[in-house]
């Protein structure tokens, strides 16, 4: 299952689409409604990081999204979620960090996003934009039905 | 289509502010700069006692966060900690992702916060 959204940074846009990403994480996942939420959570601190740092909330520029749902060899369901921005590209790619201090501010929704997703990364494409990608594994449970 | 968030201020004793907020605190809620510039209002007037009721709270992010992270700083400073009343089970786990639980004081009431208050070695006022 492929699912593809282009939104801008706009509130009432973003806000739909979050409402629209919900339900199909609700969906993915089966029983599993925090791990909908969390990963709802990351998409949600992805697309606020593009605004804020890279398109200096200039609202009228897009965003790509698009989710990947596949499953591995052991039928566990695999999230791959990509969002592409048109803003300057990064020098170097971004690493989030592995510990946070307990009152700093910055970084602290990289830091959550790598927590969550099993794999994240923020990586320069080319010479215009750049590419957030984050992995989520989903193990089967046994009432859970393969996608395929 | 707004994500709303609403709040309720008691000030008690110009010493310990209750903020009970509504609703989602996220930087797309309407509002969420008003709320901000009141949090810092109270912490300007010498508040660092502050009391979260988020029983009635869906859903926060990074920037919710970071409030509560400046609110917390500043009890810090003073010896203290912020209080919060929360049961929302996806607004706990995301407390838990963040670290930020181990810099707050949960209580299961507010009557159980004032408690802790009026017994805390903080620095007064």
């Amino acid at each position: 299952m492929i699912f593809k959204f282009t939104i801008s940074g706009k509130e009432e846009e973003i806000v739909e689409f979050e409402k629209e990403l919900l339900d199909i994480l609700l969906r993915i996942v089966g029983d599993e409604e925090m791990v909908a939420h969390e990963i709802h959570f990351c998409v949600h601190e992805a697309i606020l990081n593009i605004l804020q740092h890279t398109y200096k909330w200039n609202v009228n520029l897009p965003i790509d999204i698009r989710i990947d749902v596949t499953e591995d060899a052991k039928s566990n369901k695999i999230l791959k979620i990509s969002i592409k921005d048109l803003g300057p590209p990064i020098e170097n790619p971004i690493i989030p960090p592995k510990q946070i201090e307990k009152f700093q501010l910055r970084k602290r929704g990289l830091y959550m996003i790598s927590k969550i997703m099993d794999d994240f990364s923020i990586e320069p494409l080319g010479k215009n934009g750049n590419i957030t990608n984050m992995k989520k594994v989903l193990t089967l449970k046994n009432n859970d039905v393969p996608i395929i | 289509m707004e994500n709303k968030l609403k709040v309720k201020v008691s000030l008690i004793d110009d010493k310990i502010c209750v903020l009970t907020i509504f609703g989602e605190l996220t930087i797309f809620s309407n509002d969420f700069d008003l709320f901000v510039k009141e949090v810092n209002a109270y912490m300007k007037m010498g508040i660092f006692r502050f009391i979260l009721d988020l029983t009635n709270l869906n859903y926060i992010d990074s920037s919710g966060i970071g409030v509560i992270i400046r609110l917390a700083t500043n009890a810090s400073k003073h010896n203290t900690k912020i209080i919060t009343i929360c049961n929302n089970a996806q607004v706990l786990r995301i407390f838990s992702v963040s670290n930020i639980d181990k810099i707050l004081k949960f209580v299961k009431s507010v009557n159980e916060g004032l408690e802790f208050y009026n017994n805390d070695q903080g620095v007064s006022q």
